[in-house]
Formats: structure tokens, C-alpha cells, sequence
């Protein structure tokens, strides 16, 4: 590798992208010196990788260091394409988030088409694999190793303690490794079978030039010494695999090192001891680097970080030339602020007022928790402890439910698969995550004790034993209800979350209860009715009893809805769920029922409520656009009635085949395409619109007309018609907030802002349809129905016209009201969208108008007001929390804390369970401190201070006096010293995670005040590491144009020659058409005629395709051409025997097969490639090659599966042999 | 075949590759890091052959049904490949080939060829059976 300058890597590379440019002039400065400072980060890692083979990318929290990471990974491939990389995530949802970023990278950020970085059609030039075990690594590698590899570090931490794990682990490796000999993997002992088993996977591994592991934190415990005692299996068994210089052993000369360069990610490098660092990069098999300053020569050991002897300025030195951490800041009233400034840390425990402790109530709960400290200390004083307890590991700091600890264990099996998939290897017991090896203490050494007093308090007093701590935080939290201010609350306990969520679930419930009552002050028996039910129903065990097995409301025309809200179960959990998800309880105009039946169903009155009027809007909108659309095509109302009959009819037939009834919704689209068609057919000036908009809205629309049958609605039914939007857009201020008009400049073409409109507006409809929004839309829908009676609300004579106003005048009242309603939840999406698009939902750019609605209808369903999680991640629950609305308090174990962007609608943290290293807690706080946060988008370049709530409030909830303030202070202090550490000279001390009850509590109850000065990073990115060559001559660059053109050319006389004639897909990199074969096997024109020129018998035919494509080779264009043979079972001995025999017989054609899981078969096809290249390739070449594909995939056809199959046929259901 | 010749040449002097004439047939040695492959390229009426083997029938052990599973794996990996035909030949050997027409190679074509061929050959017969006969 060679070092590179700024220059050449911003020739490459633009970390403002591509998806980016058509963001508002404020954010735009904002990422342009922000993306100036990725690439920054990025050369100077790809220097430092050139120089000193390891990188540490130490960026501050959600400062994009995946991005930085992808840019690096694309200089490495770009000036060495034959690159191997692997990428090991902490855990599953990084692992796909990571491949995810870089398919956005590469088409956003990498700015020429290389084929190295780039393919030629935009994607990612290596393949990305994505590997979910070890087994599936090995089979990968031995499949094709010359792709890009996406490991998950969870899938090292094998559960080995029963012999027959080992044993499959044992028979997984000998399938791929059969030559290792039986005897290579034999140990009994757990210890002894992992290295083993590490060194079999080395041998599978070949040479990676660039290893890239992101939170490498996760491995500072090491790779251990010799024996490997106390190291876990997962840092073990990873640093065997990659060839771990400890164990090279001459009997093994197979074994050895795989990995050149390592390139780390973690914001938190080390806790507070720069060993940490020597400890990772040791797994990584680095820790024998030397690293040396930018082209002086002189290289210091990376041993130094690990040195006892050594001093923190020497290691420092080191560290320098491995590091690099970029600062954030925002500017705030001129003012430069680093994230210790704007963030507001709430260090003494309470919520109410700013840092004050959390009261006690009265004396009954101050006596319990003197009670349940004695306790505590009582059990602490046994000899297993010995006056000590794991950080964050109390059960009574958290709640006084029953923990799981007394639940019955699952299965061996059951637990060691859980083991694998869990964050560290650890089965979930009473806390996420793994801290200590002892039993007693991951189970909480007060979990027994607890459980005892829970009992005997229940059994005296007949209630819950009341717990100071969550009483507070469920008060605090359920202001998010008032507020709409979101929160997200960390615990160590999984109890936690459900009695956490439990008691936050019944606060909404009083909550939307008011609300209700608030707004049908009429209704208010009937509602208390309700709430008795919903209260008796959850009480009850019958769950059945609505949850999809009972039959809908009987007012429904038909079964259809509208796309992405069908399959939503409902649930319990809360009134929300009960009441306005699933089906909704029996014999109610409940939510759901309204949701399903009046909104959702294609025939009901309000299915065209979220429509927009197109062609009103096309027309400008006039009083009566029938009359203004007879007037502008010069025809006469009857005239216009009836062409506009006959073009709806004709698309109706075409969108259902139903022969009863006309849903609105259908007819609706049937006329507003028709009358589309009209104005785009005539001369007027907005055909051209219409025109986008037809194609654009109504894909299935082919002109085609048709005698409607005399039932069929009449237009005005669909044209002129009120809706929420046409409503809305007479209310221009409030129509500017929440659906604002695409501005015409900056080149944006009429398509791109139909195309952003109509993103905005299923965007808002699928809020209000499926969260917060829709209880008011739902409950102005009651009151103008007058009653929760199924059969009061309104019939099929309404239009949708009063509901519409009702909800805009709403609106617009809640625009001049703060707190949480529905304007101030539309509103925060329509301010926030392109962000919001960026971050939950990457497809809708690229997708087409007609699949917006499912596709957002498919990620706002199943919401809840507050949501949870412990022992994975819920990708839907988080995607909406990125959203304004439900969840507005996500209580999650650690399975949250890294990874996950949290950060658009959440300024609030609470370390409800603290965690026991600075790295975790720093960690957890950076899930809503990124990169467009919505501190950031408020404060950030603003001219007027910030007011104290408006910055990133930070809380570590605790109760004074008691030994929970110990464990408080101890982690502050680290927090600090690490922080330290990072920005200036700090001490370094011996690090224990227990506490000593005793010692500490004689010293001062104090807890450190945070630091208020700017921080500057010990390790900022140094000018001496930005330079290097700046030869644009390296920069490879494809001609796409020129290659498409030149295939073109070939295409068309291939048709020519072969005599193609039926041609399906025709795109500038893809051709396929029907290729004529004699019986005999000519290819082409003569094929299928004799020498005069006459025919001589029915050819077969035979599909080609030709596609250009990348191959991640050196940079080259393949041209690839591909015939379908058929599906096979190649289990059965004779097809394989044949299939062999055929292949030698037919001039040995290069044979591909595919697994088809869902036939339980292959799908075979013969394929063969060419380098394609404008100087060199010729067409006797591109010729010989589709001609020979084409005579032979028939030939294999004809004698395998002795048919002549129609070639447009999907192979799955023509071709079975 | 004389064109082939010089273009050996050329990458004899430009990359070090081994080549040698052994009747009808060019024998070429490459080097993949620590380890070599061969390859055979032979004419076949208008085609250049290229070819390298992987493994041999006398290593193998299964017999037929072994040889099956051979197949197999050499179609399905294949499919995840540009280039190189992998298959099972008369001789129950399993080989890399590719094909192109003689009188169209070029010395660019010429070194991706031997470049994939060698590195792909060698990679699937170190996976197979962890030596480096070929």
C-alpha cells in the first residue's frame, strides 16, 4: 500500500453523497465540513494502515465511523483490487446494518464506476456475504473466497461444554476441512477442543489484506496467555482462526497468520487503561506491530500499551500513531460546544428538579428501603461475597418484582443455542450481558433475599411493595405522554423491562383516557364502559378472544385493504393496543375496527380519505374541475362523462377482476386515471404533467376503454371529491408545516418533485392511519358518528368531506398548542423527512409511487406507546423510535447498547440499571448522540443559547444513602477518568468492577462533579498523516457509456446473425431474446432453413442472456451470457451420472447450479464469460461465445428433460425434471 | 500458437511466469504466494484450452458417490465464479478449464486467463485436499 493525499481520496470519494444534495442550504454546510473532516478521518487511516499495518478509529459516538471505515475499505480495494477484506460486527443487526452501508456507499459516496469499488451497475463490486455462524463462514470460503465477508463476533463465542456440541461443532469442520484427519479435533476438554477447533478454521482462511472489526472494545479482555485460562471462548477462538502468533506450533505447518492489516472501530477504545488497547489488537493478531509517526522511520512496539513499566506519556506516543479520534462539537450562540457542554448530566439522581436526589414520598417507603438495605448489606456480609457486588448487578436497584432467576432453565440444547446468538455468549438469565463468571452473582446476590421480602410483604399487606426509585422514574416517564419528548431508559435487569413497561403502559392508559374524555365530553359512560372491559379483558386469561379469531364488524364491503395494514394482531399491552391495533374488541366502533372497516377497506367510505384529488391538483385546483375539464378539452359535460366512463372502465377491469360491486377506492383511482389520460392526450399545457403523473401514480393504466355497466359510479364520486389533503391545502401555513410544496428550482425535473410529494403524502397518511395521530383523527370521527355503536357511524352515503375539515380544523388548532398531539407528531416527520428517510427508510428513494404506501404502512404498524426490549433486537420497534410518536420510551437491556442510531427524536437517557465500564455507559448515552440528532438539528449552528432542557439530558437514577450511590460514584469517577484519558494526561489505576461495601461507604457519599471545559482529543487527526502520492493516473475509471454502447452495437447484429427474435428484457447493460437451435444443434438464422432459403422444420428455442458485470477481477468488465436448462435433482445418482456424461459429450459447457430451496432442487444453467473491453473484444468473440451457450444449454435440455420449454417461463414452474 | 508463444514472452519478462513447450502443449507454472499451480493450454480446433487440475482420481476416496458430490461442488461453485469452467473430465479428474478462440486472444485476455485460472485452481485444490500438487 501506498500512502495517498487528500486530493486523490476526494477524487474517489464524497461523504456528503450523492442522496444528500437536495437537502436544505443549512444542513447542507453543516455535512459538507463534516464530510470533509470523514475524509479526513478516512486517508488518514488508509495511511496509517500503509504505514503501520493497524488503524484505531476512536471517533466520539455517532460520528459515522462505519462510513469513515467503508471509505478506507474502498481506498484499500480501489489501489488494490485483488483485496481481501473481512468485517467482523459485534452482533446480528450490525452485521446486516454494516452491508447495508455499504451498498449506500457505494452508490452514494464512490464517485466513479471502477469496477474494483463499484460495479458498473452501481452496486458494490465483491459480492458482500454475509456469514451467520462459523460453519457458514467455512462453507462460504470454500465456495469463493474472493468476496467481501460480514462475520458477527457472537458467532466465535461457541457454547462448548457439552460433549455432544463438540461434537456437531467437530462434524461441521470435517465437512469442509476433509483432509484434516479425524484425529485434528478430538479433545475432550472443552479448553483444548476450542483451540482445535480455532486452528481447523485457519487453515480454511485464506489471506485477508484487510480485517476491519467494529466495537473492538468488545475484546479488550485479550487472547490470554498460553493456557487461555480465564479468556472467553470467543476472543479465543477468533484469535486461533486468524492465525494467533502464540500458537504457531511447527507440527501444524499449515497454521499460521492470516490477517495484514487491522482496522479498528470503537468510541471507546479503552476504560482507563491504554492496555486495553494492546489487548484487542493481540486477538487480532497485531499485538507484535511496531508503529511509527508518518514517514519518520521510527517505529516503537505496540507491546509499550501493555507495558506495566512503561509510563503514561510513552504509551501515549504509541497510541498517537494508532488512534485517531475526532472531537464533535456544535456551535451554539457562537459558541463552540463539545458534548460534556451539551449534555446535561443529572449525576445525583433525581428527575424533578435538576440534580437533586429522588424524594422519598413518605415514611412507609423510606422504611422499606432501609429494610431492603439491611438486607442487602446482611447478604453481602456472606463469605461468597465477601462485602463486595458486581456493578449494576443488584436486583434491588431496579424494581422488587420476582427476577427470572427462579424461572425453570430451558433446555441444554435450547440454552446453548441461545448462547451463540446472545450478545456475549451468555445465556439471558437475570441481566443482559456478561460481567462475571460467578453464578450467584449473575443472578443478582441479592435476587433471594429480595424474592423473600417481595413474598412475605404481598402476603401482609396485600400489595406490591412499593419501590422509591420506579416509582420516580415511571412518574418522570409518563410526562413523555403530555410532552411527546421521547426517553430511553437502559437497565441491567430483563425483569426490569416488562414491570418498567407495565406500570408505564397503565399511565397511558389514564393518559389516553382522558384524552378520550376531553374530547367526547358526552361519551364519557360509554368510555368508562370501555376501559372496565379493557381492564376485565386483560385481566383475563382468553386471549383468543380478540385476537383475530373472532369475525369482523359485519359493515364491510369485502375483505381488501389497502396495502401494509392487514396484518397487524393487535394486543394487550396497553388501551392502545386493545383498543386501536388488530381487531379491536367485539361489538365497538373501536379503532381498530374504524382503522379496518371505514379506512383501511378498499370499499369503505373513508378509503380515499388520505387521496389526493391528482387531478384537481393538475388542474390548479379549480371549484369544480368536471366543468373546468369539460371547458379545457372543449367537450361537453355528457361528452366528457362518457369518455371518462369508458377509460375508468377499462382500468377497473384491470386492477380487479371482482365481479360484484365497485370499491371506492378502485373506481376512485379508475376515474382520476382516466381523466389523467384525457388531459395528457390532449394538446393542453399541463399534458406533460399529467402525463409523469399518470405513469408515475397509475402504472396498470394502459388507455384501454370499455362500456361500463350502468351500476358503475358516476364521475363525481371521484373527481372534485374532499379529502384530508385537498382539505388541507386550503390552509396554506398549515399546509407548509405538514405537507410543504417541493420548491421548483435547483433543477429538481417535474418527476423528482411528484416524486418527493407523493413520498410526503403516503408518509403523513401512514402516520395518521397507524400511530398516535390517528386516536384524535379516530375520536373526531366518533363524535361526528355520535356513538361507539358498530352500526352508527357513518354509512355509505358519507364522503369523507366533514371528517376531512373536522381533522384539518383540528390541526390547525393544535398548531398554536405545545405538548404532544397530532399536528406536533406530523409536523416533527415533515421537518425531519429526508432524515427520516435516510434512516428508516432507504428504499422509498428508489421505489415506485404505487409500492409507498405498503412500504411505509409495513414499518408504522404494530406501534406501541412504549416500547421494549431484551434478548434481541426488534428492528420494527426501533425504526420507530426513530420516528416522532409511539414508542415514546423504549426501556431496553443492553442488547441496545451499541449499534442502533436512536437519535432523531431523542434527547433523553436514562441509565436506569447503571453498567459497570465507562465504554458501556458512553456507549448507551451515544445511541441518541449522533450525527442529525435532534440536538443537533435544533442547537447546532443557531445564534440564540441553549435553553438547559433542550440539550441531551442524561440521568443515573439512584437513591441517596444507599449503597446504590456507591456504585453511582464509582462509575462517575471512571467516566470521568477515561474521559480524561482520551482528552489529557490521566492517572492510570488499577480497575476492579466491585465495590467494597465497607471501604467505600467510610469514604466520602461525594460524586464527582462533571467536567465543563471543551474537550480537546489527545489523538485529533494529524496533517502529517494526510499526506501521500496524488497521481490521478491510479484512479481507475470504467467507460460505462462507451461498453454499453459497444454491446449495443454487438446486440443488434447478433440479432441479426442468430436470427433473435423474441426479445424480452432490452436495458443498457442486460439483452436476453430467443435464440433458434436446430434438432441437430446449428445455432442461428440457417439454423431453420435449408440452402435455398426455405424453412425446414419448427426450430426449438433456446433464451439467452447477455449481461454485463463486474467480477471484483482487477477491475475488469465481464460480459456474461447465461441459458436456462432446468430444475434437477441432483440427489439422485443416475441425473448426476447423466448430467456428467452430457457435459463431456456436448463440448463440456460450463455448467452452474443453483441451490432452489423451495423445490428441493437445482436450477441449472450453462454460462460462460468473456473480459469485455473496447479495445480488445471483438464480436467474432461475443458471437462464438452466446452461439456456443445457446447450442449447448439446448442440447442438455433436450436430452435431460426431453422438452422444449416456452423460454419466458419462470424455470420453477416449466422446467421440473 | 506463435502468437501465444510471444505473448508468454511477454509475461515471462513482465510478471516471471514459467513456460515451457512438451509436444502439442504449453505448460505454464505460476506462482500464488507461497504456493504454484500448472496449467496446459493445448489447442482444440479453433479454441485455446486452457487448463489446470485440482484433483486427482487416486486421491480420492467415496468412489462414485464421492465423485457425485465432486460434480456437484464443482457446478455449484461455478455459478459463484466468473471463468473458469470447474468439472469432473474422462478421467474422473477434477480440472479447471477455459475456452477462447484462437485467432481473437489478446495478451490482456491472456493474463486475466492465466491469472484466475491459477489463483481459482489453486485455492479450490488447497480447500479440497490442503496440498499443492498441481
Amino acid at each position: 500500500m501506498i500512502r495517498i493525499d487528500l486530493d486523490l481520496a476526494r477524487e474517489l470519494i464524497d461523504f456528503q453523497g450523492s442522496s444528500r444534495k437536495g437537502i436544505a442550504t443549512r444542513r447542507r454546510a453543516i455535512t459538507s465540513s463534516f464530510s470533509e473532516s470523514q475524509l479526513r478521518g478516512a486517508v488518514a487511516s488508509y495511511n496509517m494502515l500503509a504505514e503501520n499495518r493497524v488503524a484505531y478509529i476512536a471517533d466520539e459516538v455517532g460520528m459515522g465511523k462505519t462510513y469513515v471505515a467503508l471509505g478506507v475499505m474502498g481506498l484499500v480495494r480501489h489501489f488494490s483490487p485483488d483485496a481481501r477484506m473481512l468485517v467482523i460486527a459485534p452482533r446480528e443487526n450490525i452485521q446486516r446494518k454494516w452491508v447495508k452501508e455499504l451498498r449506500n456507499f457505494v452508490r452514494n459516496n464512490w464517485q466513479v464506476i471502477d469496477n474494483r469499488v463499484k460495479s458498473i451497475q452501481g452496486r458494490p463490486a465483491r459480492q458482500p456475504t454475509v456469514c451467520n455462524s462459523l460453519d457458514d463462514f467455512a462453507h462460504e470460503l470454500a465456495v469463493n473466497a474472493d468476496r467481501d465477508f460480514f462475520l458477527r463476533m457472537t458467532s466465535f463465542s461457541l457454547a462448548l461444554k457439552r460433549a455432544e456440541s463438540r461434537r456437531r461443532y467437530r462434524r461441521q469442520m470435517e465437512r469442509h476441512l476433509r483432509w484434516i484427519g479425524g484425529w485434528a479435533i478430538r479433545a475432550r476438554s472443552e479448553r483444548r477442543f476450542r483451540r482445535q477447533y480455532g486452528r481447523a478454521l485457519n487453515l480454511l482462511i485464506p489471506e485477508i489484506d484487510l480485517l476491519v472489526v467494529d466495537e473492538a472494545h468488545n475484546l479488550r479482555k485479550g487472547f490470554g496467555s498460553d493456557d487461555g485460562k480465564h479468556v472467553s471462548n470467543r476472543n479465543r477462538i477468533l484469535g486461533l482462526a486468524l492465525g494467533h502468533p502464540l500458537m504457531i506450533d511447527p507440527k501444524h505447518p499449515q497454521y499460521r497468520p492470516r490477517v495484514k492489516r487491522v482496522l479498528c472501530l470503537s468510541a471507546t477504545p479503552f476504560d482507563d487503561d491504554y492496555g486495553d488497547l494492546w489487548q484487542q489488537l493481540d486477538v487480532l493478531c497485531s499485538g507484535d506491530a511496531h508503529v511509527g509517526r508518518a514517514g519518520d522511520g521510527q517505529a516503537l512496539p505496540l507491546r509499550v500499551l501493555a507495558c506495566p513499566s512503561a509510563g503514561e506519556t510513552e504509551k501515549r506516543r504509541v497510541a498517537a500513531n494508532l488512534l485517531l479520534r475526532r472531537v464533535t462539537h456544535l456551535t451554539i450562540g457562537n459558541e463552540r460546544h463539545t458534548k460534556n457542554m451539551y449534555r446535561r448530566e443529572w449525576r445525583h439522581g433525581g428527575f424533578r428538579s435538576f440534580d437533586d436526589p429522588i424524594k422519598f414520598e413518605n415514611p412507609r417507603q423510606r422504611l422499606i428501603v432501609a429494610l431492603v438495605q439491611k438486607k442487602v448489606a446482611e447478604v453481602l456480609g456472606d463469605e461468597r461475597f465477601g462485602n463486595r457486588f458486581q456493578i449494576g448487578m443488584l436486583s434491588s436497584f431496579e424494581s422488587f418484582l420476582e427476577t427470572v432467576g427462579n424461572i425453570r432453565p430451558e433446555s441444554p440444547q435450547a440454552a446453548e443455542s441461545a448462547a451463540e446468538q446472545s450478545d456475549s455468549g451468555h445465556i439471558q438469565g437475570t441481566f443482559d450481558g456478561r460481567q462475571t463468571q460467578k453464578r450467584a452473582e449473575q443472578h443478582g446476590a441479592d435476587t433471594g433475599v429480595l424474592n423473600a421480602l417481595i413474598e412475605s410483604y404481598r402476603e401482609h399487606f396485600r400489595s406490591e411493595m412499593p419501590h422509591p426509585k420506579l416509582d420516580a422514574a415511571v412518574e418522570s416517564l409518563a410526562s413523555a405522554f403530555e410532552t411527546g419528548e421521547k426517553a430511553l431508559v437502559f437497565v441491567r435487569r430483563v425483569a426490569t423491562v416488562g414491570e418498567l413497561a407495565r406500570r408505564l403502559d397503565r399511565q397511558f392508559d389514564k393518559w389516553v383516557r382522558r384524552k378520550m374524555e376531553a374530547a367526547l365530553p358526552a361519551r364519557c359512560d360509554e368510555i368508562d364502559a370501555l376501559f372496565r372491559r379493557f381492564e376485565r379483558d386483560t385481566r383475563s386469561d382468553k386471549a383468543a378472544q380478540f385476537s383475530g379469531s373472532t369475525p369482523g364488524p359485519v359493515d364491510v364491503q369485502g375483505g381488501e385493504f389497502i396495502s401494509g395494514v392487514d396484518d397487524d394482531p393487535g394486543g394487550r399491552e396497553n388501551f392502545f393496543s386493545w383498543f386501536f391495533r388488530g381487531e379491536g374488541p367485539d361489538n365497538v366502533l373501536s379503532g381498530a375496527a374504524f382503522q379496518k372497516n371505514r379506512l383501511s377497506n378498499i370499499g369503505a367510505v373513508y378509503s380515499t380519505f388520505f387521496e389526493d384529488d391528482l387531478i384537481a391538483w393538475i388542474l390548479g385546483r379549480p371549484d369544480d374541475p368536471l366543468a373546468h375539464l369539460a371547458a379545457q378539452l372543449c367537450l361537453s359535460p355528457e361528452s366528457l362523462e362518457s369518455q371518462l366512463r369508458e377509460l375508468a372502465w377499462g382500468y377497473f377491469r384491470i386492477r380487479t377482476k371482482r365481479v360484484k360491486g365497485y370499491p371506492r377506492l378502485y373506481v376512485f383511482e379508475a376515474y382520476q386515471s382516466a381523466a389523467l389520460h384525457l388531459v395528457a392526450e390532449s394538446c393542453a399545457e399541463e399534458a406533460i404533467r399529467a402525463k409523469e403523473v399518470l405513469k408515475g401514480r397509475f402504472p396498470e393504466h394502459t388507455g384501454e376503454h370499455g362500456n361500463a355497466p350502468a351500476g358503475f359510479p358516476q364521475p363525481d364520486l371521484s373527481i372534485g371529491i374532499a379529502t384530508f389533503f385537498t382539505e388541507l391545502v386550503r390552509h396554506p401555513q398549515l399546509r407548509e408545516d405538514l405537507w410543504p410544496r417541493e420548491a421548483k428550482g435547483k433543477g429538481a425535473t417535474f418527476a423528482e418533485r411528484l416524486q418527493r410529494r407523493e413520498q410526503r403524502r403516503e408518509l403523513l397518511s401512514a402516520m395518521s392511519r397507524l400511530g398516535a395521530a390517528y386516536i384524535d383523527l379516530y375520536l373526531l370521527a366518533i363524535d361526528e358518528a355520535g356513538s361507539f355503536e358498530l352500526k352508527r357511524a357513518a354509512g355509505p352515503e358519507a364522503t369523507g368531506r366533514d371528517l376531512a375539515r373536522k381533522f384539518v380544523t383540528l390541526l390547525a388548532e393544535q398548531r398554536t398548542h405545545s405538548g404532544f398531539h397530532a399536528f406536533a407528531e406530523l409536523k416533527s416527520a415533515a421537518d425531519a423527512f429526508d432524515t427520516l428517510i435516510g434512516v428508516n427508510f432507504p428504499n422509498i428513494p428508489d421505489a415506485k409511487l404505487s409500492e409507498l404506501a405498503e412500504q411505509f404502512g409495513r414499518g408504522l404498524q404494530h406501534q406501541n406507546p412504549v416500547g421494549r426490549m431484551s434478548g434481541r433486537v426488534s428492528e420494527r420497534t426501533v425504526q420507530q423510535f426513530r420516528m416522532p410518536g409511539f414508542p415514546l420510551i423504549l426501556i431496553s437491556t443492553d442488547v441496545l447498547q451499541e449499534g442502533e442510531d436512536l437519535h432523531t427524536f431523542c434527547r433523553s437517557i436514562i441509565h436506569y440499571g447503571i453498567t459497570w465500564t465507562p465504554s458501556a455507559m458512553e456507549q448507551r448515552t451515544g445511541r441518541v448522540d449522533r450525527i442529525d440528532s435532534l440536538v443537533q438539528r435544533e442547537l447546532d449552528r443557531r445564534e440564540q443559547a441553549a435553553e438547559p432542557e433542550e440539550m441531551i439530558q442524561v440521568h443515573y437514577p439512584h437513591l441517596e444513602d444507599t449503597v446504590e450511590r456507591l456504585q453511582v460514584k464509582r462509575v462517575l469517577q471512571r467516566l470521568d477518568r477515561s474521559s480524561r484519558l482520551m482528552h489529557e494526561t490521566a492517572m492510570r489505576r488499577a480497575h476492579d468492577p466491585r465495590i467494597d461495601k465497607n471501604r467505600e461507604i467510610l469514604t466520602s457519599m461525594d460524586l464527582p462533579a462533571p467536567v465543563r471545559q471543551p474537550l480537546e482529543s489527545a489523538f485529533p487527526v494529524r496533517d502529517e498523516w494526510l499526506k501521500g502520492v496524488n497521481d490521478e493516473r491510479t484512479v481507475h475509471k470504467v467507460d460505462v457509456r462507451a461498453l454499453t454502447e459497444l454491446l449495443d452495437g454487438f446486440w443488434d447484429r447478433l440479432r441479426w446473425d442468430l436470427g433473435i427474435d423474441r426479445l424480452g428484457q432490452q436495458q443498457p447493460l442486460y439483452r436476453e431474446g430467443v435464440v433458434p437451435v436446430t434438432a441437430e444443434g446449428a445455432v442461428g438464422l440457417t439454423a431453420s432453413h435449408d440452402t435455398d432459403g426455405r424453412r425446414s422444420g419448427a426450430p426449438r428455442q433456446q433464451l439467452v442472456r447477455t449481461e454485463l458485470r463486474s467480477a471484483g477481477i482487477d477491475g475488469v468488465t465481464f460480459v456474461r451470457c447465461s441459458s436456462e436448462i432446468g430444475l434437477l435433482d441432483l440427489s439422485q445418482a443416475q441425473t448426476v451420472d447423466q448430467l456428467r456424461r452430457l457435459q463431456l459429450r456436448n463440448g463440456r459447457p460450463r455448467l452452474c447450479a443453483r441451490r432452489q430451496t423451495r423445490y428441493r432442487k437445482h436450477a441449472l444453467s450453462v454460462e460462460a464469460s468473456l473480459p469485455f473491453d473496447l479495445g480488445t473484444t471483438q464480436y467474432e468473440e461475443f458471437r462464438e461465445m452466446v452461439s456456443r451457450v445457446a447450442e449447448q444449454a439446448d442440447k442438455l435440455e433436450h436430452e435431460l428433460l426431453g422438452v422444449d420449454s416456452d423460454p419466458f417461463r419462470p424455470t420453477g414452474e416449466a422446467r421440473r425434471g | 500458437m506463435v502468437e501465444l508463444r510471444a505473448m508468454l514472452e511477454k509475461l515471462r519478462s513482465e510478471q516471471g511466469i514459467e513456460w515451457q513447450e512438451d509436444g502439442a502443449e504449453i505448460k505454464i507454472r505460476m506462482k500464488i504466494a507461497s504456493r504454484r499451480q500448472r496449467i496446459r493450454v493445448r489447442r482444440e480446433g479453433s479454441e485455446f484450452v486452457f487448463s489446470t487440475g485440482v484433483h486427482a482420481p487416486d486421491a480420492m476416496d467415496g468412489g462414485a458417490e464421492h465423485r457425485r458430490r465432486l460434480a456437484i461442488r464443482a457446478w455449484t461453485r461455478n455459478s459463484k465464479t466468473e471463468l473458469v469452467n470447474f468439472m469432473l473430465d474422462e478421467t474422473d479428474h477434477l480440472v479447471g478449464e477455459i475456452r477462447h478462440p484462437a485467432d481473437h486472444l489478446d495478451a490482456e485476455e491472456l493474463a486475466i486467463y492465466l491469472r484466475v485460472l491459477a489463483s481459482d485452481g489453486d485455492r479450490f485444490e488447497y480447500v479440497l485436499t490442503g496440498k499443492d500438487k498441481h
